[in-house]
């Protein structure tokens, strides 16, 4: 998924939460870990989050989410 | 230089440590990090021109690679471009790397955003255990341990939640516009049913009354027409009666006739023979015909025989006038010649009755054929008038005819009403389609997607709050855990027995009489061990362990007592990394400071030394 800290890997994977929720908070996280290492990349991070929840709504194949 | 180990930067005041410091983190980030000044010019030494270029450049391995990082800045550029090259075995220096490539090199040294955990400044312990600037301990373990993502995270979803919220407050709006919309196409539809079958009815009504109306003229034309049969029945029975009396009369005329000539007709006979004889014997000369004097007369006058019808001529009229003689002569033939006489009139009167009654009859013939034809036609007549009837007829068929027009008109009028009703719900229909599609095109997504979409954000940013709580208690416990792990092994003989961190990033000890105090309590050695412990334990905890640390006067503010507790945690820290410290170390051995002991602390650099290279600023460059 991305180099997110192991601290919060740690904390995501014992989130009670659906294993699809922790997936699009792992995406949205990813995102904003690239926004704070290097930048935003063009869309702004809203939307990009909007597209991961959309892309997650509507069932598209997980490797969207990336 | 070696990969690990501690780096003293000696020198007199003034002497450019700090500046050199400042020229890597410059060549690093562009900017300036100690002093806080943010000028280029910063890393330019005193004594050099105003308009001399600044320009730094490092040598760095990262991992198997070997790279040169170069900045060139003048007074008109303080940042200046960093300029990354990568330099192969044989020492050659490539050419420049992009900007993305030169940058990502800079983040696998050390991220800009924790770069003030490993630059730091004679008070760092003071700026990264403190609470107030921005690179206070919460801030920092927020940037370092990437809470900041979570905080971002819930920030932007809380973002995207208020624009969602904003869309999906646009289209309930519109959603009820739509639902309105669907409303009035819906209404409109059944309006136009209604009307369609209005005209429909309408229509029936106005065929109905049309159909009452052509009876009504068929029964009007039927009157007409029984009157004129009445006429012409009537005509009949008179020209019958007519026929009848002509009848009638030649029946008389014939009777009349009959019984006016009966008697002679019985006698013609006798007469018939009588005259036979006379002629015989006029013929035979006994007896001369009788002539009757008037015909003589008449015979004389015109010069025809009135009897032959020949033409007479003088002998014919001697003979005759001889005759006449002789009848004169011959009384006795008198009663014969008036018998004759008499004989001709009645065969006379006989044929004019035969005439007359001929006549009569022929006259009784055709009159009784002209009877039998208007019999016959007055019978067609009869049998027309009893098919018709008559009671069926209206009273006043014009008042009635009116009426029924008047009615048709009614609902004529109702039709185009209906009819205009249809076109302007038509139209009502399309438009209010036109613009529900409209609508529902520039909605993108419908209140409902948007309002599962807001509940699926709102979710996810529960659960990041939750994640962020729990990572953030995770975090605290592993630096709580790691910093005292550190700080006891630095200092065995910490008075204190206990550390802890609050919610708000704040370290408490507690020490061996169960007497807590916070860090403001602790000597700056303390505190500075303490910091160390921390940046050690972080930079353990996000990869950054062999990041290079720069320490500018590390034993500033220290008290000598604490210069080997000191020195023992920056060799700990050693093991892993490059750590640069400036040190005022006064020529001469000039005692700078109160605290200040040149002998300790060459003797403990000297210990350090041994173990690691060692980087000398001299004062005069």
């Amino acid at each position: 998924m991305g180099p997110l800290n192991k601290n919060i890997e740690a904390a995501l994977q014992s989130l009670e939460a659906t294993e699809e929720d922790k997936e699009i908070l792992a995406s949205i996280l990813y995102k904003e870990h690239r926004v704070l290492k290097e930048g935003p990349s063009g869309t702004t991070i809203t939307n990009e989050i909007v597209d991961i929840i959309q892309s997650n709504m509507r069932g598209d194949e997980k490797g969207d989410l990336n | 230089m070696k990969k690990t180990g501690v780096f003293f930067i000696y020198g007199d005041n003034g002497a450019g440590k700090t500046t050199l410091l400042n020229a890597i983190n410059w060549c690093l980030y562009g900017d300036i990090i100690f002093h806080g000044v943010e000028q280029a010019l910063e890393v330019k030494p005193n004594w050099a021109d105003e308009n001399d270029v600044t320009k730094v450049r490092l040598i760095i391995h990262d991992d198997d690679k070997k790279y040169q990082l170069s900045r060139v800045a003048s007074c008109y550029d303080n940042k200046g471009i960093l300029d990354a090259r990568e330099i192969d075995e044989k020492g050659n220096v490539g050419n420049s790397l992009s900007e993305i490539a030169s940058d990502a090199i800079v983040v696998r040294i050390l991220p800009m955003n924790i770069r003030n955990l490993f630059f730091l400044s004679e008070n760092f312990s003071n700026e990264i255990l403190g609470h107030k600037s921005t690179n206070s301990l919460k801030n920092n373990i927020y940037r370092v341990s990437e809470l900041e993502t979570i905080e971002n995270a819930i920030a932007h979803l809380a973002e995207t939640e208020s624009k969602l919220a904003a869309d999906h407050t646009k289209a309930l709006k519109d959603s009820d516009k739509i639902e309105k919309l669907t409303e009035t196409i819906d209404r409109a539809r059944v309006m136009i049913k209604e009307n369609e079958a209005a005209v429909e009815k309408a229509k029936n009504k106005i065929a109905e009354h049309e159909d009452s109306l052509t009876k009504l003229r068929n029964i009007l034309d039927n009157s007409q027409h029984t009157r004129e049969l009445q006429k012409q029945r009537d005509d009949y029975e008179a020209a019958i009666s007519t026929t009848d009396n002509e009848l009638a009369s030649c029946e008389a005329d014939i009777t009349e006739c009959m019984q006016k000539n009966y008697q002679k007709v019985l006698l013609i006979d006798g007469i018939e023979e009588y005259w036979n004889a006379l002629k015989a014997a006029n013929d035979a000369g006994i007896i001369p015909a009788p002539i009757n004097p008037k015909i003589i007369e008449q015979s004389k006058k015109i010069g025809i025989c009135a009897c032959c019808g020949e033409k007479i001529g003088e002998n014919q009229i001697a003979f005759m006038n001889e005759r006449q003689r002789q009848y004169e002569e011959i009384d006795k033939l008198k009663f014969l010649a008036d018998g004759i006489h008499e004989f001709s009139n009645m065969r006379a009167d006989i044929n004019d009755a035969w005439c007359i009654l001929r006549d009569a009859m022929d006259k009784q013939e055709r009159q009784a054929q002209i009877r039998a034809g208007f019999v016959e036609q007055l019978e067609l007549i009869r049998e027309k008038l009893d098919d018709i009837d008559e009671a069926n007829l209206p009273n006043n068929p014009e008042e009635r005819r009116r009426e029924i027009k008047a009615k048709i008109e009614k609902w004529e009028s109702r039709r185009r009403e209906y009819a205009q009703n249809i076109v302007d719900w038509t139209d009502a229909e399309n438009k209010a389609f036109a613009e529900r599609k409209r609508l529902m095109n520039s909605a993108g997504s419908d209140a409902q997607e948007l309002e599962k979409e807001l509940d699926k954000i709102k979710h996810l940013r529960d659960l990041l709050i939750t994640l962020r709580d729990e990572a953030e208690q995770l975090i605290r416990n592993r630096i709580k855990d790691g910093v005292w792990e550190s700080f006891k092994k630095i200092l065995p003989d910490t008075q204190f027995a206990e550390i802890s961190i609050d919610d708000n990033y704040t370290f408490n000890f507690i020490d061996k009489n169960g007497y807590s105090s916070t860090v403001s309590k602790l000597c700056v050695g303390e505190a500075k061990t303490l910091a160390l412990s921390l940046i050690s334990t972080l930079s353990n905890d996000i990869g950054y362990s062999d990041a290079p640390l720069f320490i500018d006067n590390l034993f500033a503010g220290i008290a000598t007592s604490h210069f080997g507790d000191i020195t023992h945690c920056v060799e700990s820290l050693s093991d892993k990394k490059q750590i640069f410290i400036t040190y005022l170390f006064a020529r001469d051995g000039a005692k700078v400071s109160s605290n200040f002991n040149p002998a300790v602390i060459k003797q403990n650099i000297h210990a350090i030394k041994d173990k690691s290279g060692i980087c000398f600023v001299e004062e005069d460059r």
